[in-house]
């Protein structure tokens, strides 16, 4: 048994492994790419992805990590800092090695490595998830004795399809998503604070077994968005915003929730529906092959029909979905963006947006893209919650 | 110490005004006009380029607007201080309410000519401005900032507010201390769910409830398991493994402070009387090697490994390794002021515990600081 993980999910794990190393090179030998450098800042944020924990299946805990993948031969991890080697070890798929944690260190023992294999003469291309630090980044010529080729589009266009591992794991999330914010209605009441709720939903989720987790947790009498949680003493009548989002193997998901302390009224009820109907107009348009702007105008119609055409743009709203992918930003469901479904695409797809009589509302499901559209990974859609 | 970092951070996150008041911020500005004027220079601009909610190197837009936020701060002779944020105005509201600053205006998708055309407004149109946070941007937002201001002459002025932060003020003593109670509660809730028969892991999450429900921002967990080593939480790794080994790291209102526990208890453990050496060591002046030094002297050669791999401490403050560390290699000296996080961790002997401590650097010595427990609710 691969340690933290079940016997069955370390083989779903090390099939998919195999699946992305292959996907990968069978990509770069298209691109004529003999060496990719698949690197990871450790800043496990989802604003930007990890090609190296989407390679090797571990997450690190330093500052860098890098996978070393060639064309032919094996691929090497390397991770930092020293320390963390039994650990990694216990997971390794590949040929390990640990280094200390200042870059200048890491960076070294990348070249050493790159040089020793014969890899130094080599095509080699860098994939660094935009979360490079500009020290590493402008470090790449210099230590290969090139300008490596821009690899972000090659990772993120394998990843963004989902394998049997990351929906292993986006299921598991999912669950736990919905577990948690159960728990949230049961537990809180009147008179809590919000960044007391935040920390029983955060504790909640990480008994559940979610490694990490990204919330906004917030209320008022009229939300103008959702926000981190304060010291704000829930009152009746406050409507709370949740946006959840637990992380299973570094896959992960959100729900975007709304609920009433004391129950909603007739006409948040109605405004929530309004959302609600946007949303499912969504899911039915995501069709694979349908770009994101037509999902985006399928949301919005319904909401314009309604006479709040104005409430749907910034700053009312940020986005109408987005993905939260450890390989892949895709697709990000905005007018702006050129992207397309595809089949077992997984995000948040969520028209979450001021409304004037009510206030800001939360209305989102994790989805997946199957023929028919967009298909909630939710045992089920969120609706407007009670709250004591 | 080098930590699992977490996704965006989402804890606890409004100002506590009562902790850190306008004259505080008001002081920290006048120092820095102060040194401005010293150096000719007709304006700041603090860039904190990270994204928002990202907070990872937020300490000196922190220092000066309170907030863990991307965006440009824009600091003139005489009039307030300006934030233009990186976002288009869904934030702004909730930015306005963590900040002492009056003006927080949106970047509407050019922050650094939002920058530009508020010097300008301000009678600022050339001349020498001082600039902080260019070196950590990526290099094509550099040259588009050094593009939007050409005219002017960018000084770098990182290092003195460096300096400026690295003593510090009364009220960042108070809430480091608070930090440090936070932890310290926490580590003895996990000591009391081990003592009674829990497992490392809900050792663990217990110290993370309680940190969240004080208040802390971001909270960082490490403890043994089954190899000795520290090691985040996981989610599935389960089991009891004596004896506990672990650290917490947690911050509040932007300062970090931390604590570890080892259960059962060890009278004067090998991890302990290491961090003792460390603190006899510890004067204004000194060298951090000296501190390093005293803290290897004592430990047998299969010690240092370890102690070395985890680190034996730095100063400590708006980031966790506040600008230099304890190292054996460093020629730093210690400055009269500042605050230090010292810390043995020594895995895989019979020995095996960790400790910390939390002193302040004196002429006299190291003087421990305190936790601080108010009642914040």
């Amino acid at each position: 048994m691969t340690a933290n993980l079940t016997h069955d999910d370390a083989a779903v794990r090390a099939t998919s492994l195999t699946r992305r190393h292959a996907a990968v090179r069978e990509a770069m030998q298209r691109d004529g790419i003999d060496l990719l450098i698949a690197y990871g800042n450790g800043r496990h944020a989802f604003t930007g992805t990890n090609p190296a924990w989407y390679l090797s299946g571990f997450k690190q805990l330093g500052p860098h990590a890098a996978v070393l993948l060639p064309a032919d031969g094996e691929p090497v991890l390397l991770i930092t800092p020293e320390w963390d080697y039994a650990r990694c070890k216990e997971r390794a798929s590949m040929e390990l090695v640990a280094t200390a944690p200042e870059t200048r260190t890491f960076l070294a023992a990348v070249a050493s490595a790159v040089k020793q294999r014969g890899w130094l003469e080599q095509r080699i291309a860098v994939a660094g998830g935009q979360q490079q630090e500009a020290a590493t980044a402008n470090a790449w010529p210099d230590l290969l004795g090139q300008t490596p080729l821009d690899a972000e589009k090659l990772i993120s266009d394998q990843a963004k399809i989902r394998d049997d591992w990351s929906l292993n794991c986006v299921r598991r999330a999912a669950a736990i998503a919905e577990a948690g914010y159960c728990n949230l209605l049961e537990t809180t009441h009147a008179g809590m604070r919000e960044h007391h709720v935040a920390a029983e939903l955060e504790i909640s989720m990480r008994e559940l077994g979610a490694e990490d987790n990204f919330q906004l947790l917030s209320a008022s009498q009229h939300n103008q968005s959702g926000h981190f949680p304060t010291n704000r003493i829930l009152e009746r009548g406050d409507l709370m915003l949740a946006e959840i989002t637990p992380a299973v193997e570094g896959e992960f998901v959100q729900i975007c929730r709304s609920a009433v302390v004391g129950g909603p009224s007739q006409l948040q009820l109605e405004k929530f529906a309004l959302l609600e109907k946007a949303l499912k107009a969504g899911m039915r348009a995501a069709k694979p092959g349908t770009p994101v702007s037509e999902i985006v105008e399928a949301i919005n119609a319904p909401i314009a029909a309604a006479g709040y055409e104005r409430y749907t743009k910034p700053p009312y709203m940020r986005t109408r979905g987005h993905s939260m992918g450890l390989g892949s930003m895709e697709p990000e469901v905005s007018l702006y963006h050129d992207h397309f479904m595809h089949k077992n695409m997984v995000f948040v797809m969520h028209p979450n947006q001021y409304i004037p009589e009510t206030g800001y509302l939360m209305c989102g499901e994790p989805v997946i893209i199957a023929d028919a559209g967009a298909v909630p990974l939710t045992s089920e859609m969120g609706s407007l919650g009670t709250i004591g | 110490m080098i930590s699992m970092d977490t996704v965006l951070k989402r804890g606890y996150t409004a100002w506590d005004e009562e902790i850190l008041p306008v004259d505080e911020f008001d002081e920290r500005i006048r120092a820095v006009r102060e040194a401005m004027r010293a150096r000719d220079l007709d304006a700041l601009l603090l860039i904190n380029y990270s994204m928002l909610g990202a907070m990872y190197e937020y300490a000196n837009i922190a220092y000066l607007a309170g907030l863990q936020s991307g965006g440009a701060l824009v600091l003139t002779p005489d009039d307030p201080p300006a934030l233009i944020t990186f976002g288009g105005g869904r934030e702004l509201f909730f930015t306005r309410m963590q900040t002492w600053l009056d003006e927080v205006l949106p970047g509407k998708g050019d922050t650094y000519r939002a920058a530009r055309d508020l010097l300008a407004a301000r009678g600022i149109t050339s001349g020498a401005i001082a600039t902080v946070g260019l070196g950590s941007m990526p290099d094509a937002a550099r040259q588009q900032l050094e593009s939007t201001f050409e005219g002017y002459r960018l000084e770098a002025f990182d290092e003195v507010l460096d300096t400026l932060r690295q003593s510090k003020r009364p009220r960042e003593i108070m809430t480091i201390g608070i930090a440090k109670g936070i932890a310290d509660d926490a580590a003895a809730a996990a000591e009391r769910v081990f003592t009674n028969g829990g497992t490392n892991t809900q050792a663990m999450i217990e110290a993370e409830r309680i940190a969240r429900r004080a208040k802390a921002r971001d909270v960082r967990i490490l403890a043994n398991m089954d190899g000795g080593a520290l090691r985040p939480f996981e989610g599935r790794l389960a089991g009891r493994h004596a004896p506990l080994l672990l650290w917490v790291g947690v911050q509040y209102q932007g300062y970090w402070a931390e604590a570890a526990v080892t259960a059962p208890r060890v009278e004067r453990s090998a991890a302990n009387e290491t961090v003792a050496a460390m603190q006899a060591a510890v004067r204004s002046g000194a060298r951090c090697s000296d501190v390093a030094v005293a803290a290897l002297s004592k430990a047998p050669d299969d010690r240092r490994g370890a102690l070395l791999a985890y680190g034996l401490g730095s100063a400590i403050g708006l980031s966790h390794e506040d600008g230099f560390r304890i190292e054996p290699e460093s020629d730093q000296t210690l400055p009269a002021g500042a605050l230090l996080t010292l810390r043995a961790v020594i895995t895989g002997t019979p020995e095996a515990s960790i400790a910390t401590t939390l002193v302040a650097v004196t002429e006299q010595g190291a003087r421990t600081i305190e936790p601080v427990r108010l009642d914040l609710s």
